[in-house]
């Protein structure tokens, strides 16, 4: 939500690192300040980009669970 | 210069560079408040707190978003305290450890990770359409206790971690059931931790901006909310409103609201220390 603003709320496919982009959570916000239809594309568009995110970020999660266990065994 | 000294010289380079590294943090958050102060603080009155939010900056107020943050907040505690402490005390002394177990450890540190974002997405299939709670204040609370609860409970299973294995013991030697354990010697023994725990994931919640958004409060409600089915704004989403307009008042609208929503923070926070200082010192 804080990229949200400092950010931008622009999307666009690009590497460089000067100008305004849009993450996921901004473009969900965005949608979601409009009226969203129950049942609309708008609608089911916001949940796949959430799972998008929860993939990523279950991923890394899970990798840092990893990466603890090991070397809490390592230590013990 | 032999290798001793050129390690000496590493190590002072290294030990500058740590500083500058733990200065950089703080420093910027010094320039951003010292900023925002010097913005905000000439608009701060008690006009200013008791406005209804306006079209024109010069009359716009944050009293309909300050009593939605209330409502919120105290709502999340009542929904989210119980339940989380609670599961907490479950996991920690009924649990047996085994595979399910770690199944659920796993998860609510995963659920820990999770972009708040997600929290508003389900909480506005399942509160808002299959509950049909709508976009209340209730659904809101809802929403953040889902978000703040894998925290609490991971502050209460390390409360209760802390507590010496010497007074359980003595206290089912003195012929008490589990349960008396629990709520006599083990709760008493780990309310400041539990408590810290808790005022620190509220004062995440009323920070937390995305999630409701999501939910469906307004950036706009004319009125502030009277009962848990109300519509509702919240500070975070007022200041980030009052940010995307371009007319310079409203700019000094939300540098005056961060300075209050800073200080509600603050003043939690500064709660949370304070439980911790007088638990640490008891358990000594």
């Amino acid at each position: 939500m804080i990229v949200a603003v400092a950010a931008g709320q622009q999307p666009r496919l690009t590497l460089d690192p000067t100008v305004p982009v849009e993450t996921i959570t901004a473009y969900i916000v965005q949608v979601s300040l409009g009226d969203v239809e129950h049942g609309s594309v708008e609608y089911r568009t916001i949940f796949a980009a959430g799972i998008t995110l929860f993939v990523f970020t279950f991923l890394l999660n899970t990798i840092s669970y990893r990466i603890r266990k090991k070397y809490q065994a390592n230590y013990e | 210069m032999n290798s001793i000294q050129r390690n000496r010289i590493y190590d002072q380079i290294f030990k500058f560079w740590g500083i500058g590294c733990t200065l950089f943090g703080l420093v910027l958050l010094a320039v951003f408040i010292g900023d925002i102060l010097i913005d905000g603080i000439m608009r701060i009155d008690w006009d200013f707190i008791t406005d209804l939010p306006s079209r024109k900056a010069e009359k716009a107020g944050i009293y309909t978003a300050l009593m939605g943050s209330i409502w919120i907040l105290l709502l999340t505690t009542v929904i989210a305290f119980p339940v989380g402490v609670a599961a907490g005390v479950y996991l920690e002394e009924y649990g047996k450890k085994n595979k399910f177990s770690a199944i659920l450890e796993i998860n609510i540190s995963n659920l820990a990770g999770v972009p708040s974002i997600i929290y508003g997405l389900l909480g506005l299939e399942v509160f808002v359409r299959i509950m049909g709670l709508g976009a209340s204040v209730l659904a809101g609370s809802l929403t953040l206790s889902l978000l703040i609860l894998p925290i609490i409970i991971v502050a209460t299973r390390e409360a209760i971690k802390a507590v010496p294995k010497s007074i359980k013991d003595a206290s089912y030697a003195l012929g008490a059931s589990k349960w008396q354990t629990i709520w006599k010697q083990v709760l008493p023994a780990s309310s400041g931790g539990i408590l810290t725990g808790v005022i620190l994931a509220l004062s995440r919640a009323v920070g937390e901006t995305a999630p409701l958004i999501v939910v469906g409060a307004l950036a706009y409600v004319p009125f502030a909310p009277e009962s848990p089915m109300d519509e509702f704004s919240v500070l975070p989403i007022q200041i980030f409103n009052w940010i995307s307009r371009p007319q310079h008042g409203f700019i000094e609208n939300a540098a005056a609201a961060i300075i209050i929503l800073l200080l509600i923070t603050f003043v939690m926070n500064g709660i949370a220390v304070y439980f911790r200082n007088k638990w640490q010192k008891k358990l000594k």
